[in-house]
């Protein structure tokens, strides 16, 4: 999972009763529109976010007019656990990968490095 | 209580008859549910955008009678051929009214959705086939109804937008420029065919909803730029991961 995906998921997973759309995600994640929206669509296609269409009502209650209508996505139940699953998987990757720079310190003499 | 009636209409003349062939096969009949659970609720929301929309394409009649044969037991394919005939009006009246020579892409979609409505009813064999076909039937007539939605939907927008300019004081979205569009449009065009109406909404909206001609560009670099990941995206199909 790239660090992008865990990004999206982690910032879905602050709310995950909360529906949201691209534009906020973009925003809260400070990724390029351009990235986020291939792994919301890859997210959807995995069934772990689904996606509505703001309604009429909805979009008059805004306060912005005469703007097209939103596309809304929440996390599934099942989405969040797999989400969280894999971050703590990811996670636990991370923590435990040798890292190369380590070996590049200088060590004391007689220290094992 | 069937009837042979007008076979050139049979989805308004058969009710009785379409219900009651191959009822007691659970396949037909978990197809007829999805139907019902699917289909209505799609019409109910064409509805609803044409009448916001203000276009009068007679669809509050037909969703009258889905409700009423669905009260009265008849779920059958012939809804589905109604309910995908009703689309292919409203999309028809829709693009008419909006006077759009873009949206003739759409009405064609559901052109084509409603012939693979009717084929299905037409469709003769075993239950199980014919729940198949249901099926399909239900897929096409639900996407068609998405489709007349979606453009009516884009009706109201226009119609909301030259309102929009009376309020004073009110945060007016101002709409993309004609490049905007055109670079959208070319981005959308990378995208599988039945996903570029709905990305096309969803980043005009998003670009909509920007306050600055700088963070528009910005965005919409981005979106040219991972348009052909996102394309691709949408075209691989996920691995299925055995279970651990």
């Amino acid at each position: 999972m790239t660090l992008q995906t865990q990004m999206v998921l982690r910032q879905a997973l602050l709310e995950p009763a909360r529906e949201w759309f691209g534009l906020e995600m973009v925003q809260a994640t400070e990724l390029p529109t351009g990235t986020v929206y291939p792994i919301i669509a890859r997210l959807e296609q995995a069934g772990w976010i689904t996606s509505r269409w703001e309604e009429p009502g909805e979009q008059r209650d805004a306060d912005a007019l005469g703007r097209p209508r939103r596309r809304y996505y929440l996390l599934t139940q099942e989405g969040a656990e797999n989400a969280r699953l894999a971050l703590a998987k990811a996670h636990a990757n991370r923590a435990t990968a040798p890292r190369p720079w380590d070996a590049l310190r200088p060590h004391a003499p007689g220290a094992t490095p | 209580m069937s009837h042979p009636g007008d076979p050139s209409r049979p989805f308004l003349q058969h009710p009785p008859r379409a219900y009651l062939e191959g009822q007691d096969d659970p396949a037909l009949e978990a197809a007829l549910a999805d139907l019902v659970a699917r289909v209505n609720p799609a019409a109910h929301a064409v509805a609803r955008a044409a009448e916001a929309a203000r276009v009068d394409a007679g669809i509050e009649f037909v969703v009258m009678a889905l409700d009423n044969s669905a009260d009265l037991g008849w779920p059958s394919l012939s809804n589905v051929a109604v309910a995908a005939s009703m689309a292919m009006q409203a999309a028809d009246e829709a693009a008419a009214a909006a006077g759009r020579t873009d949206l003739a892409d759409a009405v064609e979609a559901v052109r084509h959705a409603v012939d693979v409505v009717f084929t299905a009813y037409k469709a003769k064999g075993r239950a199980a086939d014919r729940a198949v076909t249901t099926r399909e039937g239900v897929d096409a007539a639900v996407e068609a109804l998405q489709g007349a939605e979606r453009i009516l939907s884009m009706l109201v927008g226009d119609q909301a937008r030259p309102h929009a300019g009376a309020d004073a004081g009110a945060s007016v979205a101002r709409p993309p420029g004609a490049l905007t569009s055109r670079l959208l449009g070319a981005a959308c065009a990378l995208l599988p065919a039945k996903d570029r109406g709905r990305y096309a909404e969803e980043w005009l909206s998003l670009l909509t909803e920007l306050p600055t001609r700088r963070a528009r560009a910005a965005h919409l670099l981005s979106i040219l730029c991972g348009a052909p990941r996102h394309a691709w995206t949408l075209r691989r199909h996920l691995k299925t991961v055995p279970p651990a």
